[in-house]
């Protein structure tokens, strides 16, 4: 899916400035021009952005020497376009924390003196940043702010910009829908506007979105589309592009041979333009496909000149990729190919070693956990196939352990994903206090990742379409581990959510025996504490799972509504009534779904009542679903009263996120609703029939 | 009239039980004593000789584990009291000796007391002692059964299945013995939850160990060792296969 970053990147660079590489003037301007004025600081703010993707240092010495000319001259305008530049340059290193600091400095200033393109730039360009991070929900905000922006100034380049890029965002969330939605809106618009560069990019990223989600019939269709406009205006680099995607989809599609002759065009192009990354990466997508078709000597040859090609340009951890792929073809490969190729088959052990060793070497520097596990998986093998299980079981703690970092990574994917979907900001909150050991983890994880895309990005640009069919093995492996990983996630965020329900509970409740023991004698409060301490029992036991038996909900429920109706005595009544078809032991239920709702009809309802009141709980079934009404006859919603917003305690939000996450989890559609009844409120909770056995 | 010691480190622990105990009719309890640590203790019962002696868990910086073990045949009941100590209560599930949870609450006492009474010549107690003590060490092997005699240890790998009858639960043990225990298969399911048995179904609890087959359907059978057959309910399968799968 790292091809994705070719397009956005791309485009985020056309729309921002000109392609045009006047660096050698630019240069020389600097040179001449030395007056202290805004000029010399467009110079330099220019040299510096033209900089940014070549040369890191140099691209920031200018960003910062306009900085300090800008803040002595006090132009606000040319200091914000320096920071741009600053930001520009650290987004390129890798550093995109520091970059949005710097483009949110650019985005103040450019405020403060009402350039408003620019601003919509600058959030456009931190959405990037954000994406970089893989922050999508604020990458999407970004973009969203950023995209209004644009339609209000009629800006149709940044509104595509912004589309496209709302597309790639929702495409990394696996949100297709939202992504072709958002990518038909641009290209709708590049339609109207006739801006076939933007129709084209558009087309490839539906192509690749369609790829994605298996309709490879319809990929091919989209990106042949974009290969024609490509075509039309000449434009090398993506013609190569597209045919390297094209082949990808051929690949997925297991027709090894297809893929390889449009491998070939790509090869074909690419050395026309000397582009050596794009060889190499080409290379080593042939040999893969080679080795479909059990074309082995070939396919290593390929591999050999990625190899060499990589090595060459110096990056470093495609050549350890080259490398170790090279490794298990050589395992792979029949003896009469080993002869070929001059390998005699008792040291192709000790050759497969050597190669994943040095790859392994590599991969430590690069940090690419990813490889280093596959590595050391292969080495695990090797060594236990020789029987030396010592160093077997090294590799595989290795393996294990690299294998862990990956998947700690996609999870805080996978927990980024599941914030966008359910915006709320609140539940947010609280799931960082309770799982701050794990957001420590992370931002370790987050760090690792910062370096690897820093590394990353410049060779993703050519050579993404590589990265899936690398991707695409290992991908298989994991997508059940995926599916695992992902119930197992919901499952610790729902405890997480339960375990945040007893602290409310034990509060309220310490509440409840000191206002119990004010009004009365010790024996009858000592009474009461004893039942209170058996009720906190029941609770606790109650939150360790995930649901419970109606039974027990009910039996607990009891108890608290007995010790309630003690307390305020002769106030509070209660019933509580089941069908009788119902078989409360074998029906389950989310724990603790009850008590917050009886609360509240107490708290709120029953107890401002001088006379008092009932809260009754009642349960039917209905087809697939289970209802509970919790009524009381109490003081109810009233028109000057808005009472649902402010009676919802925390412990209601709470359930309405576990609810949330229950639909999730058993992509249900439980609900909680409120009626209001004269007198009274009526809470419903409808939950799908669940049966234990 | 039953003797009783109560061992506590917390004073208003041992001031809660004492007034409990002093509105208690029947069974007749004469408190011989108290003390607060595992030394005293062990003198006071040394001294007394009671019958029931209320233990606590946690005492100071021993347990109530360290006083059973110095007393290897042991003659008295022992009523465990402890606030929360999840580990605890299970290894006396395990062995069927009785427990109180902090704050005591008087019906449970009650409760409790007249188990004691009923179980007064109890012979058993000191193998419940010495299998508790060693289930503390290693997970236990035998499961603590009341029965009409008197408590009767099992070996948990001797059970095939549970199988409820209302508030009863057959055991269905191997060399085809069976016998009815009043315990819930619920509490069986709680019991034997660290072992390799499963709920197949609402009222069976196989040990999987003794799996012989499974037959497809809609939810399926297993057959057993010893040859009897096991329905599985349609909702229990796929869990089931994943657990036959992972053995």
């Amino acid at each position: 899916m790292r091809n994705l970053i070719l397009t956005l990147l791309s485009i985020a660079a056309s729309f921002a400035f000109g392609q045009t590489n006047r660096l050698d003037s630019l240069l020389v301007q600097a040179k001449q021009y030395r007056v202290e004025d805004t000029s010399r600081a467009s110079i330099l703010n220019e040299l510096s952005i033209q900089l940014s993707n070549s040369d890191f240092d140099k691209g920031m010495a200018y960003a910062d020497s306009s900085i300090a000319l800008c803040t002595r001259i006090k132009s606000d305008v040319k200091l914000a376009t320096a920071y741009y530049a600053k930001a520009r340059n650290l987004s390129s290193d890798g550093q995109d924390s520091l970059a949005i600091v710097n483009y949110q400095i650019a985005y103040d200033l450019n405020k403060k003196v009402g350039k408003e393109l620019a601003c919509g730039t600058m959030l456009y360009n931190m959405g990037i940043s954000f994406y970089n991070l893989s922050y999508y929900k604020k990458a999407t905000e970004m973009h969203t702010k950023a995209l209004a922006i644009f339609k209000k100034l009629k800006n149709e380049k940044g509104i595509s910009a912004a589309l496209n890029s709302l597309g790639i965002v929702a495409m990394e969330l696996s949100d297709y829908s939202h992504a072709i939605e958002y990518y038909l809106e641009s290209l709708d618009l590049a339609k109207r506007n006739n801006d076939s560069t933007v129709m084209a990019n558009t087309l490839m990223n539906i192509g690749i979105v369609y790829k994605n989600i298996g309709d490879l019939n319809k990929a091919i269709t989209y990106m042949n589309n974009a290969l024609r406009i490509y075509q039309q205006q000449s434009n090398n680099l993506y013609i190569a592009k597209a045919f390297n995607n094209i082949a990808n989809v051929y690949g997925e599609m297991k027709q090894p041979a297809k893929a390889l002759e449009y491998y070939d065009k790509a090869l074909e192009i690419n050395k026309q333009s000397d582009y050596e990354y794009g060889i190499a990466s080409n290379y080593i997508n042939m040999g893969i496909e080679l080795r479909q078709l059990n074309r082995f000597t070939q396919a290593y040859q390929s591999l050999q000149k990625a190899e060499a090609l990589f090595f060459k340009i110096d990056d470093k951890n495609n050549y350890a990729i080259a490398l170790k792929t090279k490794a298990s073809l050589l395992l792979a490969a029949p003896d009469s190919t080993l002869l070929q190729l001059g390998i005699a088959s008792p040291q192709k052990t000790a050759i497969v070693k050597s190669l994943l060793n040095q790859a392994k070497d590599i991969f430590i520097i690069t940090e690419d956990y990813a490889s280093l596990a596959d590595v050391n998986d292969d080495l695990c093998r090797l060594y236990e196939n020789s029987g030396d299980y010592k160093n077997a079981f090294t590799h595989y703690k290795q393996y294990v352990a690299c294998r862990d970092c990956v998947l700690i990574d996609e999870h805080k994917i996978e927990i980024e994903k599941r914030e966008m979907k359910y915006d709320f900001d609140l539940r947010e909150q609280e799931l960082k206090v309770a799982n701050i050991q794990k957001q420590a983890e992370l931002e370790y994880e987050q760090v690792n990742r910062q370096y690897t895309l820093a590394g990353g990005i410049a060779l993703l640009l050519i050579s993404g379409g590589f990265f899936i069919s690398y991707k695409r093995r290992k991908d298989a492996l994991h997508k059940r581990k995926e599916a695992e990983l992902n119930a197992s996630r919901v499952e610790s965020e729902l405890k997480a959510l339960r375990l945040q329900m007893n602290p409310h509970f034990m509060f309220n409740s310490l509440n409840s025996i000191t206002n119990f023991i004010d009004q009365h004698k010790t024996e009858t409060a000592s009474n009461y504490s004893v039942k209170f301490a058996k009720l906190m029992r029941m609770v606790l036991e109650n939150s360790e799972s995930p649901e419970v038996p109606l039974a027990d909900e009910l039996q607990s429920t009891e108890l608290y509504l007995s010790l309630e109706a003690l307390r305020l005595k002769p106030k509070l009544t209660y019933t509580i009534n089941m069908e009788s078809s119902l078989d409360a032991e074998n029906i389950m239920i989310p724990s603790m779904l009850l008590q917050p709702f009886v609360e509240n009809s107490i708290i709120h309802g029953i107890s401002p009542l001088s006379d008092g009141g009932t809260v009754s709980i009642s349960i039917r079934q209905q087809e697939q679903w289970l209802f509970i009404n919790i009524d009381d006859n109490g003081v109810g919603i009233s028109p000057e009263k808005p009472a649902m917003t402010e009676r919802k305690s925390m412990a209601i939000r709470i359930s309405n996120d576990r609810i949330a996450l229950f639909n999730e989890r058993h992509q249900t559609h439980a609900s909680i609703e409120y009626e209001q009844l004269n007198p009274g409120t009526r809470v419903v909770i409808k939950i799908p029939l669940t049966l234990q056995f | 009239m039953i003797k009783a010691v109560i061992i506590d480190d917390e004073q208003h622990c041992i001031d809660r039980l004492c007034s409990l105990l002093s509105a208690i009719k029947n069974p007749d309890i004469q408190l011989a004593g108290t003390a607060q640590t595992v030394d005293e203790g062990l003198a006071l019962i040394s001294k007394h000789q009671p019958q029931l002696v209320f233990l606590d868990v946690q005492i100071a910086d021993k347990t109530g584990f360290d006083l059973l073990k110095a007393i290897p045949d042991a003659q008295f009941q022992v009523i465990f009291t402890t606030a929360h100590d999840r580990y605890a209560l299970q290894a006396f599930r395990f062995c069927a000796l009785d427990y109180l949870l902090k704050p005591v609450d008087a019906d449970e006492l009650q409760n409790a007391l007249m188990k004691v009474t009923s179980m007064k010549n109890n012979n058993g107690i000191s193998e419940q002692i010495s299998e508790l003590l060693k289930g503390m060490s290693n997970k236990p092997r035998k499961i603590g059964v009341p029965t009409l005699n008197g408590i009767v240890f099992i070996p948990v790998s001797e059970i095939i299945r549970c199988h409820a009858d209302g508030n009863y639960t057959e055991l269905h043990l191997a060399g085809k013995k069976q016998m009815v225990v009043s315990k819930t298969l619920k509490e069986f399911e709680n019991l034997l939850a660290d072992y390799s048995f499963f709920r197949v179904h609402h009222s069976d609890l196989v040990n999987l160990d003794y799996v012989k087959s499974y037959n497809k359907g809609k939810g399926g059978y297993l057959i057993l060792d010893d040859s009897s057959s096991v329905e599985v309910s349609s909702r229990r399968k796929e869990e089931l296969l994943k657990k036959l799968g992972g053995m």
